[in-house]
């Protein structure tokens, strides 16, 4: 999966759970602060990523992806090996 | 040992492993049985927990719970029950970022010395209470061992302790008047709260919550009858999931299924299918997860809920669908019966109540087959404090009836008790009500022994507000300034410390809940500028770094308000007024430099991007 189809994979959820327009969403939209998603979104954003894209997201690290570009980015780097363990 | 321990024992030898609890999970949509004990089983684990804590460590001592949604913690909670040592259930950091910080507080107020686990969260928990640098030592020990060749590693090992064959050990002797358990309620996250809640108030509460709940003819039917369950996903640091959940099942001798919080807000179907499964007669929550429920369902992949499509599903099981724990909304109610409709859920099963922490659990309940008491009121006269039934007013739902506690409506000023239909704070007196917070007389002393203006208490003030109505309980806000958002009590002190200390543009401010056009909770910040801070920015880009912050710190949205120096209403001694600044933001608008309310016309206000 590349950076490409990690940010339309992204987009599509954020249509599913948080009812987000797809054009609205660029690497820079910040989940709360732009889009004012609440909590429970988010967390369930949070468990469906690590399902859909196979790798972990621990809790620590959740907190931090504040923007759609920082998912991206760790997803990224996660598929690619270099940070967490992989899914199951 | 305690009556409250005998008493929950007695199930476990009647019933065996007859009765039993399990924990499900959703894997790729299906729901899958991931734990199950029988009552007897259970009783075995917390014997062996009991044991080893009454062999390591001295009665009465404070053990923080921190485990994951699963059997293991019910186990250790009743092992510290049985060995009269006190249990202090909190969550882990995967529902909440400041659970460390949290419970960094609780260990320092209530002197905590043992941290227990699993074995898959022990060394993370081990490594950051080693980085705390208390001079008294706080172990953490995973319980969950397995390793039979020398697991009992105790620092940062991964196999975790084997707990030792209890041999004939028996639960201590105690007094009802012993502590069974703290009970930390949100507080502002600088002072956690702890509710000291003695085996006197559980087991009061248990069996109130059984009498009011279940009318003897339903109990009959659970005693004969091993399959009957009930069904739920509620956080067991909670009281209405330690103590709702997890404790009642034993008190009516019925089964539970229940699955993690996290597993239910990802997979909010799987409360459902628990239900549908394994055919439960009662399920039990909040407001918000029926509400979340609702909201998953809009735009999920279930588009119709027509028995023929989903025939997996079916919720004509259930006799009663318990709402409590946080306001009780009628729209939310009717919503969710006509969603669920076509899969069987009856609009009379819904049995609304109101509890809290400091009672042990429930004060008011709805018994099943009785069905909710929805009625509609005069909006004006409610805001004068006068409740008036009218058929086209405001639709309030009843809490139901007191459950073995006396309930009295009092004037929060004068301290005068109200007549029935007149809106005051909630009062609360019996067995169930705590002793009060542990290590803080002061808050004891305001909250537990409230005295009546003609002599009558102690009393439980509640901070609610609310009115007596034919023998219900109708609440209809907070005394308090709490803001609540799908289920988190967040105090405004903690948004405007963080706002305060955003930037030194920064002034003092207010923050407060405020329904938008939809009837939508949003919460609010009042913010006064420092112009002479501003250094060139303007105040939009102010209220930016501001909600980034707020994002980022406490996961909120807040909607900000930038206003001049000096207008946020403030008391003569200078104390912030956090209801004057919102009836005055409604009334006059305030005359902001910046808003990030839109027109109140429009239904969904959200920050510029």
């Amino acid at each position: 999966m590349n950076r490409a189809e990690i940010l339309a994979e992204l987009r599509a959820m954020l249509a599913e759970f948080g009812d987000v327009d797809p054009e609205q969403v660029d690497e820079q939209t910040a989940f709360i602060a732009d889009l004012a998603l609440d909590s429970l979104v988010l967390v369930r954003m949070t468990v469906v990523a690590e399902e859909r894209f196979g790798v972990r997201i621990p809790d620590e690290v959740a907190w931090e992806l504040d923007t759609v570009g920082a998912v991206v980015g760790y997803v990224e780097e996660a598929l690619a090996g270099r940070v967490g363990a992989g899914g199951e | 040992m305690s009556e409250l321990v005998r008493f929950l024992r007695e199930k476990m030898w009647l019933f065996g492993d007859t009765r039993w609890y399990a924990r499900a999970d959703s894997v790729r949509g299906e729901l899958v049985e991931v734990e199950r004990l029988g009552y007897a089983q259970l009783d075995a684990r917390a014997r062996a927990v009991g044991a080893w804590l009454a062999e390591r460590t001295p009665p009465g001592a404070r053990v923080l719970l921190m485990y994951p949604a699963g059997l293991e913690f019910f186990a250790v909670f009743l092992g510290c029950l049985y060995s009269g040592r006190v249990a202090i259930p909190a969550p882990l950091p995967a529902t909440d970022r400041r659970a460390l910080e949290r419970a960094e507080g609780i260990i320092r107020d209530a002197d905590v010395g043992l941290v227990l686990s699993d074995t898959s969260h022990q060394p993370r928990l081990g490594s950051w209470l080693a980085g705390l640098g208390r001079t008294s030592r706080t172990e953490c020990i995973a319980t969950d061992g397995t390793d039979r060749n020398g697991g009992t590693d105790r620092n940062g090992g991964t196999g975790g302790t084997v707990l030792p064959d209890p041999g004939a050990w028996s639960p201590l002797a105690l007094e009802l008047s012993a502590t069974a358990y703290i009970q930390y309620t949100s507080g502002s996250t600088s002072e956690p709260r702890g509710v000291v809640i003695t085996h006197r108030n559980l087991l009061h509460n248990l069996l109130a919550i059984r009498e009011k709940l279940l009318p003897e003819d339903v109990l009959d039917e659970l005693r004969l009858d091993p399959s009957q369950c009930g069904a739920g996903w509620l956080p067991h640091y909670h009281d209405m999931g330690l103590v709702g959940m997890l404790l009642s099942p034993l008190t009516s001798c019925g089964n539970l299924v229940f699955c993690s919080p996290v597993s239910f807000i990802a997979h909010p179907l799987l409360w459902l299918q628990m239900i549908s499964r394994y055919r439960a007669f009662y399920t039990l929550a909040p407001n918000f997860g029926y509400d979340w429920l609702l909201r998953s369902l809009k735009d999920g992949q279930l588009t119709d809920l027509d028995p023929d499509l989903n025939p997996d599903l079916n919720l004509d099981c259930l006799r009663f669908a318990l709402s409590g724990a946080e306001p009780v909304r009628a729209d939310v109610l009717n919503a969710v019966a006509r969603r669920l409709a076509p899969i069987g859920f009856r609009p009379d099963i819904w049995a609304p109540s109101y509890g809290l922490a400091e009672a042990t659990l429930m004060v008011t309940g709805t018994s099943c087959g009785s069905g909710p008491t929805v009625t509609r009121f005069d909006r004006d006269a409610l805001e004068t404090g006068r409740a008036a039934p009218t058929p086209d007013g405001v639709a309030l739902v009843g809490c139901g009836r007191p459950t073995g506690a006396e309930v009295r409506i009092v004037d929060p000023t004068t301290s005068s008790p109200l007549p029935d239909g007149q809106v005051g704070e909630v009062w609360v007196r019996g067995d169930s009500i705590a002793d009060g917070y542990l290590n803080d007389p002061h808050a004891t002393a305001d909250h537990f022994c409230a005295v009546t203006a003609d002599g009558d208490g102690p009393y439980l003030r509640t901070g609610d507000l609310g009115f007596l109505q034919d023998g219900e309980l109708y609440v209809t806000g907070r005394a308090k300034d709490l803001i609540i958002v799908n289920g988190r009590n967040i105090h405004p002190q903690d948004i405007e410390r963080i706002s305060e200390t955003t930037d030194p543009a920064t002034g003092p401010c207010a923050a407060f809940a405020l329904p938008d056009a939809s009837g939508q909770e949003q919460i609010v910040l009042v913010q006064e500028l420092r112009p002479l801070h501003l250094s060139g920015r303007t105040p939009a880009a102010l209220a930016d770094l501001i909600r980034k912050r707020l994002a980022q710190e406490l996961r909120l949205a807040v909607q900000v308000v930038i206003v001049g120096p000096m207008s946020v209403p403030r008391t003569t001694s200078g104390k912030i007024q956090r209801s004057r600044t919102r009836d005055e933001l409604r009334s006059t608008g305030l005359d902001p430099l910046h808003s990030d309310l839109l027109a109140p016309a429009d239904p969904t206000p959200r920050p510029s991007p």
